[in-house]
């Protein structure tokens, strides 16, 4: 199954290189400069897997994270972050990142990450499907 | 005195991380992108392996890239290099234009984050004056950050050079919210700063502009 993944980070050679890597790993990738911009690509569709710069011109990532789990709450983000220490990682994921990965990245390891965000997201909408169906169920007395 | 050298040698520490916490996350973007470039290659040959012919000028790329990132980070380490030597003599004789030239490079990305850049306009002659460098360097990063805040519209911050009368103006604009700048400079670090390098700070409304006036000969009290 082909993982459809938005990249956001400021760094266009990072962008470029990044997106060839995992394109070549069957990846279907998308990528964006802003988060300003991202959000406007998210409120169009929906990606199996966020990668998010934690530090950004504009809004940060911290913004970002927030604003998109506001459009998507069921959007599985993984930060990617300079900051060699984990306080923002953890506060995060307090806010609902999936996962976090410090950079310079391990593709692999950033690889599984983004299929078992994959799973976790197929994971929260079936849950969601079910819920409605049986919802349905109950209002129909049956 | 004894215990205003030791708040400024304090608010020094906190200036010295914050400038660190950038420059080590420009150096890590850098890192970033050249580990990228090492593993696409690493991706080529193992393509070529399975018989895909390898691109001699898509490899030229690849080193092309490395290299300006290298020469990019060096560039970044230079100047953390010449900040870090900024605290080696507690009194000397700077130029002015290059210690502010400094500031401007070593937060570029804190600029960045607000939308902004900082120009410092080269003055018809070398400036020099004497002083405790670090000091200064960490007032002046105040004064840009401050006029950088002041001034939510304008995406340029200018700097300029004026020498006055055995005093040198430092002088920024275009700042619009001169409540946020009397806000920020009655704060505790920059009256401490301004008092320890017995300077002053001018705000020019009119002129849309804050300045810092410097001694040109500075000695410890």
């Amino acid at each position: 199954m082909t993982e459809n993944v938005l990249l956001i980070d400021d760094e266009q050679d990072f962008l470029d290189i990044m997106s060839e890597r995992m394109a070549a790993r069957g990846f279907e990738v998308s990528t964006s400069m802003s988060a300003e911009d991202a959000l406007g690509m998210i409120k169009k569709g929906a990606y199996d897997a966020i990668i998010l710069d934690l530090q950004m011109p504009g809004m940060d990532g911290i913004e970002a994270l927030k604003a998109i789990k506001e459009i998507q709450p069921e959007a599985q983000i993984i930060l990617l972050t300079g900051h060699a220490s984990v306080e923002k990682g953890v506060e995060a994921i307090k806010l609902g990142a999936t996962d976090f990965i410090e950079k310079p990245a391990d593709l692999e390891s950033l690889t599984r990450k983004i299929k078992n965000a994959h799973a976790e997201k197929i994971m929260i909408v079936e849950k969601k499907e079910k819920e409605a169906v049986l919802d349905a169920l109950k209002r129909f007395g049956m | 005195m004894e215990n205003n050298q030791g708040r400024v040698a304090e608010a020094g520490t906190r200036f010295f991380g914050r400038i660190s916490a950038t420059v080590s996350h420009e150096i890590k973007n850098g890192l970033a992108v050249i580990n990228e470039n090492a593993g696409l290659l690493k991706d080529l040959i193992l393509m070529a392996e399975q018989g895909r012919p390898l691109d001699p000028a898509r490899i030229q790329r690849i080193a092309d890239k490395v290299l300006e990132r290298v020469d990019k980070a060096d560039h970044v380490v230079r100047n953390l290099n010449q900040f870090a030597h900024k605290v080696d003599d507690p009194i000397a004789t700077v130029d002015l234009s290059e210690s502010l030239n400094l500031m401007v490079e070593l937060t570029g990305r804190l600029a960045s984050n607000r939308g902004k850049t900082i120009r410092v306009a080269a003055p018809a002659s070398p400036v020099q004056i004497t002083t405790d460098p670090f000091a200064l360097l960490n007032l002046c990063w105040c004064a840009m950050e401050t006029a950088m805040d002041a001034a939510p519209e304008a995406p340029e911050i200018t700097v300029d050079i004026n020498t006055l009368s055995n005093t040198v103006e430092v002088r920024m604009g275009a700042v619009e919210d001169f409540d946020l700048v009397s806000g920020k400079f009655s704060e505790e670090t920059e009256k401490l700063l301004l008092s320890y390098l017995r300077a002053e700070f001018v705000q020019d409304v009119p002129g849309k502009a804050i300045a810092l006036v410097l001694p040109e000969k500075w000695s410890p009290a």
